[in-house]
């Protein structure tokens, strides 16, 4: 009902009332001023019906809103700057808190994903039936295993990452086919493959299911497709593995009596019963662990194999839990020097709105009236600031994601979802109320009198509003500094991580791989012959300066001839199987003993440094003999050591080098999955396709994959890092950004307002230089209180981020100084420009300003 | 809520009004001013509703779902908003009628401790 019905129903009234009283006998006029005055008073009746529809305090609300509106119209530029400078501290945060939804908060996409439990990184077979045989707290367990293979079908060959699982994770997983069917207990050579691959790969074919494929060398049939919503979200443990993407499901039911299960280690998702605990589970599985450790004594445990019983969630985010919470408090601080530096843009208006306020109070406004006044203004600011934050967010959540993928687990789910609504309006309000708070509370006290009787602006007042701003700068640059050194920490550390020694230019070395596969390659006499003419083809490319190969790492325990290590100490070491050109392809250094070549005559190795101080100390290595693995357990040949290779961190960048060996790839023990390495002369990127189609005419049904260069695969393995260090140094920027212009315009303020002073100093002989001095030095005193104080602050919390740095203590004191003296010299220059603006003040105007 | 300026008149209680708006209406949808009328002349005029605190009552028991407004043509044919009870106001008259006696019951009980009779 509108208020006009309502005055009309009201005047309706009067009129019968009025007509009454004239059949009364009246006269009409006094007939009417009877029936007003029976009434009572309209306006107020119908106002107070109308607030029992409308609460006063919503028409209240309505109209300061209405009001702050036109506020910010009429200071379209203040409006702008504030607006834009919230889009971005909002934005930044929504953008990070929807990650921290995604990843942290959502459960998995599967049905009853609080009930999935992680047992341990790897489960021993016989350990796996055993399990599944005797525990009552769980449902089911259910082992998976990843393996990256080609499929080949027709003329197309590439690699694909897939899963080797049983029909129980497609339940799990609550898997429905787009297409065709899942697989059965029953199925065997039959494979699944995910709405993507489909659309590559077989060009969205609708007669696909059926379809013959090669997989891994052998035939499958393609039995049905995976909608594009289902995902792979779930643990892999291994090198390399880090979020890898999954495109086909092939079945695989283990079998208790297969003798291969004895020594396999399962990767195994376990789902609880209903209404069960995880304490209660981790239990059982603990006591039933203990029991079997006490019967096979003799089997040494790995630490992979140790109980590490915990949500499956909790597993799969692992680290990444920690940076993200780093993030998260990281880009608060973002938002909370955009949120002083509004309040100090808002306290420089005040200045000039003191007359309005100073009239609304005159005319009746209550100082709570205009203190809810003040805070409808920051908070319809800090809305349409949040509105615009969203969609900057919207827009950088894509880059964001496809920055990510491989440094932060389920990062293609992010999406902006109700949580995330309320969260961006959540923080709005809370930034609003902030920044609107600090000028409604300095503006109500003093200055409600004085507006009206100065006509201006009062010293006092000035002073008090000038010692505020200044607080604010402090903290501002106190935060920057938290911010910047955790930017800082975050950069040594990559420094420290990307030292490379020289000759080494990775951008210069071209990986690729390659997994033989399929009957023809069994044996180790086909694969071998295979890389002979590989590797003769490959290295007389033009363009190619040295090629070599190496197989996938095996680990093992060290054997030394003559050397006894205590049983728990014993090292281990990594083997690579190489060709000599794999060591000239990555530019190792020769420390002692010469290189390996492709035709030995005796069994011989080479090792590196680690591994020579590891088992020999200060002896010499060379000539001495290392039991080297092959494919018959027991009876591995000792081996001469022959040269010794300085260290080399070229896997995994934040990893300390290990103990390594190096086998003659004609002594290796399997030659099925390898690494080609080849060092180029000129671009890289311009020779892959040439060294491409070598390798495809060679076998066209073994596909070549992951190729880029070294450079870019060492970057890869540190993804996130690289992401934290991305994210936290926009982060510092922005912060940076924000409290140099909060400098600036405090100081630009302060000297404004003191124009007469200087106007006086300047009449009375103050030097030029002695005017700039005197602002410079008191914006410095200000800033650093603000450095001291952000130093302690960042001293106490950079602990927090010891496990996301690399060989750097989180009290680094270059890194402390090298950030004290940036910030100090970005507050010097915000000092400068308002000091020499004062340094120009023309006594004769200044005097007369005001 | 309402007062009567008049000494024989008397101060309607908190609440007293909306009942009486609901008895007016339990005879027929009737108009405001109608109502107004009634409840004066049905009390004799010892009750005197300041009018227009009519309408505020009657929006809150609209709001409530009580009572309910349809757009009518007056005896004298002119526009106005005929007001009448819904089924729940219904229930609600009952209800608040018995509350009233109850009152009114206690109330004279304790003003004629003996019994005697008392007008409500």
């Amino acid at each position: 009902m509108s208020f006009d019905e309502l005055q009309r129903d009201i005047e309706e009234h009067i009129e019968h009332e009025t007509r009454d009283n004239i059949d009364r006998g009246m006269t009409p006029e006094a007939a009417r001023a009877a029936a007003l005055r029976k009434f009572g008073n309209t306006t107020r009746i119908a106002e107070d019906t109308w607030s029992v529809w409308h609460p006063a305090w919503l028409d209240r609300l309505l109209q300061d809103v209405r009001y702050a509106f036109r506020v910010l119209s009429r200071n379209p530029g203040f409006a702008l700057v504030a607006i834009l400078t919230l889009a971005l501290g909002i934005g930044m945060n929504t953008a990070v808190f929807t990650v921290v939804n995604t990843v942290l908060l959502n459960p998995l996409p599967y049905p009853d994903a609080d009930r999935l439990v992680w047992l341990a990184d790897a489960i021993h077979g016989p350990d796996y039936f055993e399990w599944k045989a005797r525990s009552h707290s769980f449902e089911k367990f259910i082992p998976y295993g990843y393996d990256s293979a080609p499929i080949v079908f027709g003329s197309h060959a590439e690699q694909v990452g897939s899963i080797a699982t049983s029909d129980e994770f497609l339940a799990m997983t609550g898997a429905r086919p787009e297409r065709g069917r899942l697989f059965t207990a029953a199925d065997r050579n039959v494979i699944l493959i995910t709405h993507k691959l489909w659309t590559r790969s077989f060009g969205s074919d609708p007669d696909v299911v059926g379809k013959p494929i090669r997989f891994n060398g052998h035939p499958f049939t393609i039995c049905g497709v995976l909608p594009e919503s289902y995902r792979f979200a779930l643990p892999l443990v291994g090198p390399g593995l880090d979020n890898p993407e999954i495109e086909a499901y092939i079945p695989e039911f283990l079998d208790p009596e297969d003798p291969q299960i004895q020594g396999a280690l399962l990767t195994v998702v376990a789902k609880m019963r209903p209404g069960v605990r995880l304490s209660q589970g981790a239990a059982e599985i603990e006591a039933i662990q203990a029991d079997i450790v006490g019967r096979d004594r003799n089997i040494i445990r790995a630490d992979m194999l140790k109980l590490r019983i915990l949500p499956i969630q909790e597993r799969l985010v692992g680290e990444s839990r920690r940076a993200l919470l780093v993030l998260l408090a990281a880009v608060a601080f973002v938002l909370l020097i955009a949120c002083a530096n509004i309040a100090n843009l808002t306290m420089a208006r005040a200045a000039s709105r003191q007359r309005e306020i100073a009239i609304r109070a005159a005319i009746g406004a209550g100082r709570v009236r205009i203190v809810a006044q003040m805070l409808a203004e920051g908070i319809v600011l800090a809305l349409i600031g949040g509105a615009a934050g969203l969609l900057f967010a919207r827009l950088t959540l894509g880059a964001v994601i496809q920055f990510g993928s491989h440094a932060v687990p389920r990062l293609d789910e992010a999406a902006i979802d109700l949580r995330v609504l309320g969260f961006t309006f959540l923080v709005s309000t809370v930034t609003g109320i902030l920044f609107g708070l600090g000028p409604a509370i300095s503006m109500s006290h003093a200055t409600l009198g004085y507006g009206l009787k100065e006509g201006g602006l009062t010293v006092s007042a000035g002073r008090s509003r000038i010692a505020v701003r200044r607080f604010l700068m402090a903290g501002e640059l106190a935060v920057t500094l938290v911010l910047l050194v955790g930017a800082g920490l975050m950069v040594r550390s990559f420094w420290r991580m990307s030292a490379h020694p020289s000759g080494f230019a990775p951008e210069s070395i071209l990986t690729m791989k390659v997994g033989l596969s399929g009957p023809s390659y069994q044996g180790s006499q086909a694969p071998v012959a295979y890389f002979d003419r590989l590797l003769a083809r490959v290295g007389a490319a033009p363009g190619v300066s040295a090629a070599g190969i190496t197989n996938v790492p095996v680990l093992g325990f060290i054997q030394a001839e003559g050397i006894q290590f205590p049983k728990q100490k014993r090292p281990g070491t990594i083997y690579r199987s190489v060709s000599t050109g794999y060591f000239r392809a990555m530019g190792m250094r020769l420390v002692a003993g010469r290189w390996l070549t492709d035709r030995e005559p005796s069994a011989s190795v080479m090792i590196n440094e680690s591994f020579a101080r590891a088992v020999y100390g200060k002896y010499d290595p060379l000539g001495r003999r290392i039991r080297s693995p092959n494919s018959n357990p027991g009876k591995e040949p000792l081996a001469t050591i022959v040269g010794v290779v300085a260290d080399m961190r070229y896997a995994k960048l934040d990893a300390r080098p290990a103990p390594e060996t190096y086998v003659p790839y004609r002594q290796a023990i399997d030659l099925h999955s390898v690494d080609i390495m080849v060092r180029t002369a000129g671009d890289p990127s311009a020779l892959s396709g040439d060294i491409r189609k070598i390798i495809f005419d060679l076998d066209p049904t073994q596909p070549v994959y992951d190729v880029q260069t070294v450079e870019q695969a060492l970057a890869g393995s540190i993804a996130p890092r690289r992401f934290n260090l991305l994210l936290l140094g926009i982060f510092a920027a922005a912060a940076l950004v924000l409290a140099v212009v909060g400098i600036y315009g405090v100081m630009g303020c302060a000297v404004a307002q003191r124009t007469h002073e200087i106007g006086v100093r300047m009449a009375l002989g103050a030097r030029r230089s002695e005017v700039v001095r005197m602002v410079v030095r008191q914006g410095m005193a200000t800033a650093a209180a603000g450095i001291a104080v952000g130093a302690a602050a960042a001293f106490g919390l950079t602990r927090v981020m010891r496990s996301l740095l690399y060989e750097i203590a989180p009290t680094d004191r270059p890194t402390f100084a090298v950030v004290c003296i940036v910030l100090a010299a970005a507050a010097f220059l915000a000092c400068c420009l308002p000091a020499l603006r004062a340094s120009r003040v023309d006594p004769v105007v200044a005097l007369r300003y005001e | 809520m309402s007062t009567g300026d008049v000494n024989d008149r008397i101060e309607l209680l908190q609440g007293t009004l909306d009942l009486l708006i609901l008895r007016t209406l339990l005879l027929g949808p009737i108009h405001g001013h109608a109502i107004a009328k009634a409840i004066e002349h049905n009390s004799e005029d010892v009750l005197q509703v300041e009018q227009g605190s009519l309408y505020p009552a009657l929006h809150r028991l609209i709001k409530r779902g009580w009572i309910a407004a349809e757009e009518g043509t007056s005896e004298n044919n002119r526009r106005a908003k005929f007001y009448r009870l819904t089924p729940k106001g219904r229930k609600q008259l009952a209800v608040e009628t018995t509350k009233w006696d109850k009152l009114a019951r206690a109330i004279a009980g304790i003003l004629r401790p003996a019994g005697g009779e008392g007008k409500s």
